[in-house]
């Protein structure tokens, strides 16, 4: 018997009545051109990166015994470190769709894992002492294509691919025939905002920990940096992101690319620290604020190059007076 | 006296007590008759390893406290440098605009910035820089946020 192959199809969540009804028209094209295939099992899902830690939809897709497509609205990157998070692992497989009109061979789709051209490419990284089961996860974005048909292709080239592969294994590597989920769109979850980590890339390094004000990070009994309270998370806060020194961590649903998982690594992100290293307007500011904390903290106020000259001069006065054993 | 610390986190910026600091995180160091400045520890903190450092003043003028000096980049950050207090600068670290690395790797030595004849009003006095840092940690880290959000 010829093994099936598991393809995921995570939903879209609403924005707005147009957007969402054509992201349903397009899973639910590709659901039916995939139906009728004895190779492929498909299941609909809930919005993975909205998921709660205990759903149902988790506990599948972690006793999924083998290779499996994932459909999503999500950059691959952040698609499988999201499943990872709740320890559905494998090799991530990106099987990239947009091809150039240069690009000749319609199947001559390339595959590549996970790593990219990262600054210190020779630092240790949390998934090298960690590494991921064999299992191949092959990740689809949703987003590259309008058409269902590119997607059931896709699908279908992959399933080809592995059959040979596949008809090796026992019947039991496969997902049930009868399984499929199909959640109606009126039980969507709410949407959830809090970082993903990217363990191909992390060197727990623990900068995002010391960063985050907000107690979201935490580390496990390796002491291995991990996101312990995702819901602590400011919404729409990707800061933890930005001061990630390898592009670690992950908001799925940020307006950039490259904070959202897309392609890219660090050099293209920069903080303009201007305003910390001397801007005058911001420098006036923030001496201000660092007054009112010495004074809050019952402490004289620093004499500093920002202010006056006069002002420098008065506070130093003022200071060897208090120095003064009078 | 002794060196002193920041704690940025976990990380311990180390601050020399042997020189002078100013606001913008530069040291200051008298040095043949003017004062060398370069980046502190906690500079360097932020910004990680520099590799773009360009002036965009000429040497042997006189400069104001604030006045735009030039600009840098590094693998996380980019910023404008400004003079940190009004003098002469006599000259900029030659060998860092063939390499810029040394800004990280010798940050309280070789890699040092530019000279400036100053009068050596408004440095402060390594505890105060460290009061200073005490007092703009918390700012600190939420301006990054606020530029990032």
């Amino acid at each position: 018997m010829a093994a099936r192959m598991a393809i995921i199809l995570s939903q879209g969540q609403s924005q707005g009545q147009n957007h969402s009804s054509a992201k349903r028209h397009l899973e639910e094209n590709i659901a039916a051109g995939l139906a009728s295939d004895p190779t492929c099992a498909v299941m609909l899902i809930p919005p993975l990166y909205d998921l709660p830690p205990g759903s149902p939809a988790f506990q599948m897709l972690r006793e999924l015994p083998g290779d499996f497509v994932l459909l999503s609205w999500l950059y691959p990157r952040a698609a499988h470190w999201t499943l990872d998070r709740h320890h559905v692992r494998g090799q991530l497989i990106e099987t990239p769709l947009i091809e150039t009109p240069l690009e000749s061979g319609v199947n001559e789709l390339r595959e590549h894992g996970a790593q990219p051209q990262l600054p210190d490419a020779d630092q240790p990284r949390v998934l090298d002492r960690r590494p991921a089961p064999d299992r191949r996860i092959y990740h689809l974005d949703l987003r590259t294509s309008e058409d269902p048909r590119v997607f059931v292709q896709e699908v279908r080239r992959i399933v080809a691919e592995r059959g040979g592969a596949l008809a090796d294994r026992s019947a039991a590597a496969s997902p049930p025939a009868d399984s499929s989920h199909h959640v109606p769109a009126a039980t969507l979850p709410a949407r959830r905002w809090y970082p993903v980590i990217d363990y191909s890339r992390c060197t727990n390094c623990m900068e995002c920990i010391d960063f985050c004000l907000f107690g979201v990070f935490g580390v496990d009994h390796q002491e291995t940096i991990l996101v312990e309270q995702p819901d602590n998370c400011r919404r729409g806060c990707p800061a933890c992101s930005r001061v990630c020194p390898e592009n670690a961590i992950i908001f799925p649903r940020h307006k950039t690319p490259l904070i959202a998982g897309g392609p890219g690594v660090a050099s293209a992100m920069k903080l303009d620290l201007s305003q910390l290293f001397g801007r005058p307007a911001e420098q006036e500011v923030a001496a201000r604020e660092r007054d009112e904390h010495l004074r809050r903290s019952g402490r004289a106020t620093v004499p500093s190059a920002p202010e006056p000259r006069e002002h420098d001069i008065l506070d130093e006065l003022i200071d060897e007076l208090d120095q003064m054993d009078l | 006296m002794s060196d002193l610390e920041f704690l940025m986190g976990t990380y311990a910026a180390h601050i020399p007590a042997d020189r002078s600091y100013c606001t913008n995180h530069l040291w200051a160091q008298p040095h043949g008759g003017a004062h060398r400045f370069g980046f502190t520890a906690y500079a360097v903190r932020l910004l990680q390893e520099v590799y773009f450092l360009e002036w965009c003043v000429e040497e042997d003028v006189f400069l104001q406290q604030g006045q735009a000096i030039g600009a840098l980049e590094s693998k996380k950050a980019e910023s404008e440098l400004y003079c940190p207090v009004t003098g002469h600068l006599i000259q900029f670290n030659a060998a860092l605009l063939d390499d810029p690395s040394g800004i990280s790797a010798d940050t309280y030595g070789s890699g040092w910035l530019f000279e400036l004849q100053v009068d050596g009003d408004g440095l402060l006095s390594p505890e105060q820089y460290i009061r200073y840092l005490e007092s703009v940690w918390e700012v600190t880290q939420r301006t990054i946020k606020e530029q990032l959000s």
